[in-house]
């Protein structure tokens, strides 16, 4: 498959601060991706730089085998989808789609067929004479999406599209927009700070951290294998116990000792070496009540708090050292605080990064200033 | 125990306003007396705007006024324009200084300004008139411009320009079909502005008008020097209603502006719906 963008040592630095540094990525034609990350991590930077709305200090952006780096904005083959959809407020629905074709002197009776395919395409058709401050917000990022597509950029850059919509109406775009990507074929560049958005929809994703690229990889990968305590973190709870490496397999998988547990073999980032500090992760929802058998870690631990979700409960357990774990069980488990219970995860559903707290506070913390 | 009758800062209030508007007042009903001597009141007549208007001074120099009036209001809205273009990507220092200049034009007084053009043309030799009045009201008209404009630049965000960047429109389309459009509003109340501060100006077209170049406010400064005429209540008169219908326009416009940036094309479209 062909490289559609290809990011060489990408970096922007304000005064001393390095926005964006070193990225390097190449993204495949067709492909969905997505950048992701805390907000000051440099994504929204880096698409923008993509865009030509910002100039990078150093490195090289081409699409398509194609060096865009110097271009301006309209000379480039690729169009975005702003966060707040960012549409004429002076211009009708029509003639905020037909603005691009406009510019590229494209005739008035072509223009009118596009437009209108378009507005199909997003299930828009016969609001074309509307304003956009007559339209909802989920209308009005329906007409952001379409007023990019008409072009039929080589990429098409999404910084957030979603951002400004309530929960219900993002889940049924983010189908509608995996749809029409798929009907498109055109490589999406997918900006958000909410990780389950992006595992929804996309190919790859890039996890993103001060500036430079913590992991890429599938959604899967940076779930279930994280590189990192920050982006184990960042894309989703995770229960961490900080351990020590015992010994290395033959098969790369480790024999972790963790206090309180026992030594516990379990898969990990490659490379770590015996008698490092490691921390073993496991996912709530691998971690289940009264579970005993082969291949499984066990132990007993006391309720400390249950949060009834719907489809299923969120509880806070404390194991006999005082670590607190969290864990998510089927709703109709009936569990209260104060009651005793087993505990236990498969051995599969572990996996073993290096120990790096810094990392976890950061990917906590939430108020972090918005980036420029 | 309540007092009966008005609260004293009720009657305070009314008392100001009656020492502010009881001249102007006066000014209309003189401009419609039949009395010549402007002393008792002897009938209505409309003899006095005739008069006024047949007064070959009087229109020539309302034909001056105009023309500085609409010149002077160009320069200083393209000014503005192109100052608050400037001043988007402008360094925290040069904005500070770019605020100072634009402020004392309207703080420091006019005469100062006068006095100060007079000065510098009849230094480089360069004739006083029409061109020498438009630059005087360029001084205080542009700083006005550019605050009513600065407040539009305020609100609106860059992205849409982006945007248009990125649909593929160069700078200069990304001004005519974006920029532009939505600077509109501003534009139209400050031209209006401009206008009515152009046409009642005294002190500069005073000081730079030289002796062929006359504005209508000067002239009716000249005429009362001798005596009041019912004819100078009817030309003041005029260009009061002249100055309150701008003014009317661009309270309208303001008041009438639709959320968003559509201004008057957004009165436009409530109007075709």
């Amino acid at each position: 498959m062909s490289t559609a963008i290809a990011l060489r040592d990408l970096r922007k630095v304000y005064g001393d601060v390095a926005a964006v540094d070193r990225v390097d990525v190449e993204i495949a034609d067709g492909e969905f991706f997505s950048l992701i990350g805390p907000s000051g991590c440099g994504k929204t930077t880096t698409l923008r730089m993509i865009a030509g709305l910002v100039d990078p200090t150093e490195g090289v952006i081409e699409v398509h085998g194609r060096d865009v780096t110097t271009l301006r904005p309209h000379k480039r083959p690729v169009n975005t989808v702003f966060q707040q959809y960012a549409l004429f407020p002076h211009l009708s629905i029509f003639d905020n789609v037909a603005f691009g074709l406009q510019e590229r002197k494209v005739g008035k009776a072509e223009i009118a067929t596009r437009v209108g395919e378009m507005l199909e395409l997003v299930d828009l058709t016969g609001r074309g004479s509307a304003k956009p401050a007559q339209l909802s917000g989920g209308q009005q990022q329906r007409v952001a999406l379409a007023r990019a597509l008409v072009l039929e950029p080589e990429v098409l850059l999404l910084d957030e599209p979603l951002g400004a919509l309530d929960l219900k109406l993002r889940k049924q775009l983010q189908l509608q927009l995996k749809r029409i990507q798929h009907e498109v074929g055109i490589t999406f560049v997918y900006v958000t700070h909410d990780q389950e958005e992006a595992f929804s929809m996309s190919d790859r994703v890039a996890i993103m951290r001060g500036g430079l690229i913590e992991q890429l990889g599938t959604p899967r990968d940076v779930y279930q294998r994280p590189a990192t305590e920050f982006v184990a973190d960042f894309v989703g709870v995770s229960n961490r116990r900080p351990g020590r490496v015992t010994s290395v397999e033959a098969d790369g998988r480790y024999a972790v000792e963790v206090p309180g547990l026992g030594t516990i073999p379990s898969a990990g980032v490659p490379g770590l070496s015996e008698g490092q500090p490691v921390a073993l992760i496991v996912r709530p929802e691998s971690v289940l009540v009264a579970p005993e058998g082969a291949g499984r870690t066990s132990v007993s631990a006391q309720v400390l708090d249950v949060a009834f979700m719907g489809p299923h409960i969120s509880c806070v357990v404390e194991t006999p050292d005082g670590v607190s774990m969290t864990l998510i069980a089927d709703g109709h488990e009936t569990l209260a605080a104060g009651d005793r219970c087993d505990i236990g995860w498969a051995h599969a559903a572990t996996w073993v990064l290096p120990l790096d707290a810094e990392a976890a506070a950061e990917a906590a913390e939430i108020d972090e200033p918005l980036e420029v | 125990m309540r007092r009966r009758g008005p609260k004293p800062r009720v009657l305070f209030t009314a008392l100001v306003f009656v020492c502010l508007y009881a001249p102007i007042l006066l000014v209309i009903v003189f401009s419609l007396n039949k009395d010549a001597q402007l002393l008792h009141w002897e009938g209505f007549t409309l003899e006095w705007y005739k008069q006024a208007f047949n007064d070959e001074a009087v229109r020539k120099n309302l034909g001056i006024s105009v023309q500085v009036a609409v010149l002077s209001t160009a320069i200083s809205l393209v000014l503005a324009i192109t100052g608050g273009l400037w001043y988007r990507n402008a360094t925290g220092r040069a904005r500070a200084w770019f605020d100072a200049m634009t402020y004392s034009r309207i703080v420091l007084p006019e005469v100062v300004f006068a006095l100060g053009l007079f000065l510098l043309f009849s230094e480089l030799n360069i004739g006083l008139g029409v061109g020498a009045i438009v630059v005087g009201h360029v001084v205080f008209n542009s700083a006005y411009a550019t605050i009513i404009m600065q407040a539009r630049f305020a609100t609106m965000s860059v992205t849409l320009e982006e945007a248009a960047a990125d649909l593929g429109a160069n700078r200069w389309r990304v001004f005519r079909r974006v920029t532009l459009p939505l600077l509109t509003p501003a534009i139209v109340v400050a031209g209006l502005l401009c206008l009515t501060f152009s046409l009642d100006d005294v002190i500069t077209s005073q000081f730079l008008g030289g002796t062929d170049a006359q504005t209508l406010p000067v002239l009716v400064l000249g005429k009362i020097r001798l005596h009041v005429t019912p004819e100078v209540n009817a030309i003041g008169t005029g260009l009061m209603l002249i100055t309150l219908l701008t003014f009317l326009i661009a309270g309208l416009i303001t008041l009438l502006r639709p959320t968003g940036a559509g201004g008057m094309l957004g009165l436009g479209r409530k109007a075709a719906e």
